[in-house]
């Protein structure tokens, strides 16, 4: 196997308060090849977007710290890049779009200015050029009468524009890798297939690496490459997505199959949840953070982290179940 | 049907006709406090630009007519040594609108500066608002005054004096609007995509604040001319051979019982400008500000 586009190593993030630092994040490792697309699964609050965020260099520096073996991508340590190092890929060869496509454009520039000043600021061609450019983004995200839109502002627009608008934007430099936290949570659903398939369409057209971050299961049936599920900040089960669907091996990710797939049958009683809550990440993190919730516990659970190991080609999982203690815990 | 077509185009032409005296007066009729107050300004501004034109020379004296009352001859009257208080009261024009566009527009730049940079680099932040906190701290007057005293009385010494206590109030406004618009989405996307921190600073942050920039110059503009006029009054300011409606005020006050009009006149002037400048500023903050417009957050929230 070629050397992966990205490449994530023991990665923590810790939130430093005054006591001492939170460890939100652990020891997450992962891998995206090129062109691939990996999506992050997971509750809210478990990590995802920390781990975005930690890749494109814009934790907040000031109370988030980024520690571990590093960030890879295209062989360069991200963590230990310099800001000015970061700002030249970023937009460029990295690049992200957010949740809310309401709040992410300037209310005061035209779109297609927007779009063309990310071409500016790194390409250095001249406006006209890049405003050319930005008309022809913008039609290729299916804005139609692209050339006239380009000059409206965003309040114009309606959601699904906007994100349209903000993938054009992300993917004007043709990226690597195109990073997109929860990019359809705020539409209809009906404007959320169209967004993904479109995205999905372009990916495939540039080449580009996809981490998507979701908390929908359907998404990741229709987008992903492969799954890593995330839980209380670390990872619990990486798995080709037929795979994950078909044999998911962690209680946890069952538990999340579970309450979908019980909405085809015909007659719910009453939803299947998965017991209880995420355990707060103050808590001392002893044996695996699921035990609690966890209908198939055994003693073992609640005393060794069970760390991640194979369960067949490319899937792994972090579960004692199947997978006798015989090696340390990390 | 040919016909239904000319009567409409006529009658479109028309209304085109009569639309911008229709508009102007829907336009008074709509924001009559606009109007007004840019009516009034306007006005004031013009009189300071044409005063070579329209009035003579403010420094004739003519000691055997002092202490005339308004007449047909000399509008205004005159002052206790013959002057024209009409003469000096538009010469006086010049000085104080000057004297508030200079210090408007000194503060505004200098301020947004300051402002912005406290704002977005969290390391100057702490030494820059001490060091206007230590500004803001003593009296507009006393500085104004002392630095006067220092270097001697001229426009550019009365402008810098004016500005400086005033700058920051410009830079603390700017700052806490940089440190709101510096979270917003928008910025967050534009430092994604990679922006260099000038353009994000100029294109993103910058102009959101513009609405509370350009008010609060408003409100610059109008203390400044107040604070000219009493540093003037006080003989701080304008030299006494220069006509301004401080130093007009202050040789009038001896005269009040006498001859109000010398005092009255360029009292007037200013009170009528200030208000003016202020009322704009409090119309344009109100227009600005989406959460004062009721019917506009509607539409777009």
């Amino acid at each position: 196997m070629t050397a992966p586009l990205l490449k994530v190593e023991d990665l923590t993030i810790s939130l430093a308060s005054d006591g001492g630092s939170l460890p939100l994040v652990k020891s997450l490792s992962f891998e995206i090849a090129a062109g691939e697309t990996l999506c992050l699964v997971g509750e809210s609050g478990c990590g995802k977007s920390l781990t975005a965020l930690a890749i494109i260099g814009l934790l907040n520096r000031r109370i988030m710290r980024a520690s571990g073996g590093g960030i890879f991508f295209e062989g360069r340590d991200l963590l230990s890049a310099d800001a000015e190092a970061m700002r030249r890929l970023r937009g460029d060869r990295l690049a992200m779009v957010f949740q809310e496509p309401m709040t992410s454009l300037n209310p005061v520039q035209q779109v297609g200015r927007q779009i063309s000043e990310v071409i500016v600021e790194h390409r250095g061609t001249s406006e006209r050029e890049a405003e050319r450019e930005a008309v022809r983004l913008l039609d290729l995200v299916r804005i139609p009468d692209a050339a006239r839109r380009a000059r409206d502002f965003p309040h114009q627009l309606s959601g699904g524009m906007r994100q349209r608008v903000m993938i054009a934007m992300a993917l004007a430099l043709r990226p690597a890798l195109l990073i997109a936290d929860e990019p359809t949570t705020a539409l209809d659903v009906t404007i959320q297939a169209q967004v993904l398939a479109l995205m999905d369409e372009l990916r495939r057209e540039f080449g580009t690496a996809l981490l998507l971050i979701t908390h929908d299961l359907g998404v990741v049936a229709e987008m992903a490459d492969r799954v890593l599920v995330l839980y209380a900040g670390r990872a619990v089960e990486e798995a080709p997505v037929e795979q994950l669907f078909d044999q998911p091996t962690h209680p946890y990710t069952r538990g999340l199959l579970d309450a979908i797939r019980q909405l085809l049958k015909p007659d719910i009683e009453r939803l299947a949840e998965i017991p209880g809550t995420v355990p707060v990440p103050a808590k001392l993190d002893r044996g695996c953070s699921f035990a609690e919730r966890c209908g198939l516990a055994m003693p073992i659970c609640g005393e060794k982290r069970p760390v991640l190991g194979p369960r067949g080609s490319r899937h792994s999982a972090a579960c004692w179940l199947g997978h006798l203690p015989v090696e340390q815990p990390a | 049907m040919a016909i239904t077509v000319s009567s409409d185009s006529t009658g479109r032409g028309l209304a085109r006709g009569r639309s911008l005296a229709a508009r102007t007066v829907r336009f008074v009729a709509h924001r009559p406090v606009l109007a007004v107050s840019s009516g009034i300004l306007l006005l004031f501004v013009a009189v300071a630009l044409l005063s070579p034109w329209l009035a003579g020379d403010p420094g004739t004296l003519n000691p055997p007519r002092r202490l005339k009352p308004p007449s047909a001859t000399q509008w205004f009257g005159t002052d206790h040594v013959g002057r024209s208080v009409f003469d000096r009261t538009l010469w006086g024009a010049r000085i104080s609108l000057g004297v508030g566009f200079a210090v408007a527009i000194t503060t505004t730049v200098v301020g947004v500066l300051v402002g912005i940079v406290a704002g977005y680099f969290r390391l100057a932040d702490t030494v820059i608002m001490r060091a206007m906190d230590a500004v803001m701290a003593i009296p507009a007057i006393l500085l104004a005054i002392a630095l006067v005293a220092l270097v001697g009385s001229s426009p550019l010494v009365i402008v810098t004096a004016i500005s400086v206590p005033e700058i920051p109030r410009m830079a603390r406004m700017v700052r806490a609007s940089v440190l709101v618009l510096r979270e917003q989405a928008y910025v967050e996307a534009a430092i994604t995509c990679g922006g260099r921190v000038h353009s994000i600073l100029l294109r993103h942050i910058l102009p959101g604040a513009a609405g509370p920039i350009l008010v609060q110059a408003t409100y610059v503009f109008a203390s400044a001319m107040i604070l000219e006029a009493i540093l003037s009054f006080l003989g701080a300011g304008t030299p006494p051979n220069v006509p301004s409606w401080g130093n007009m005020m202050a040789e009038g006050r001896q005269y009040l019982q006498l001859a109000p009009w010398i005092l009255g006149f360029p009292a007037l002037g200013l009170a009528l400008v200030v208000l003016s400048v202020n009322l704009l500023g409090d119309v344009w903050r109100d227009m600005l500000d989406p959460s004062l417009a009721p019917s506009a957050a509607g539409v777009t929230r």
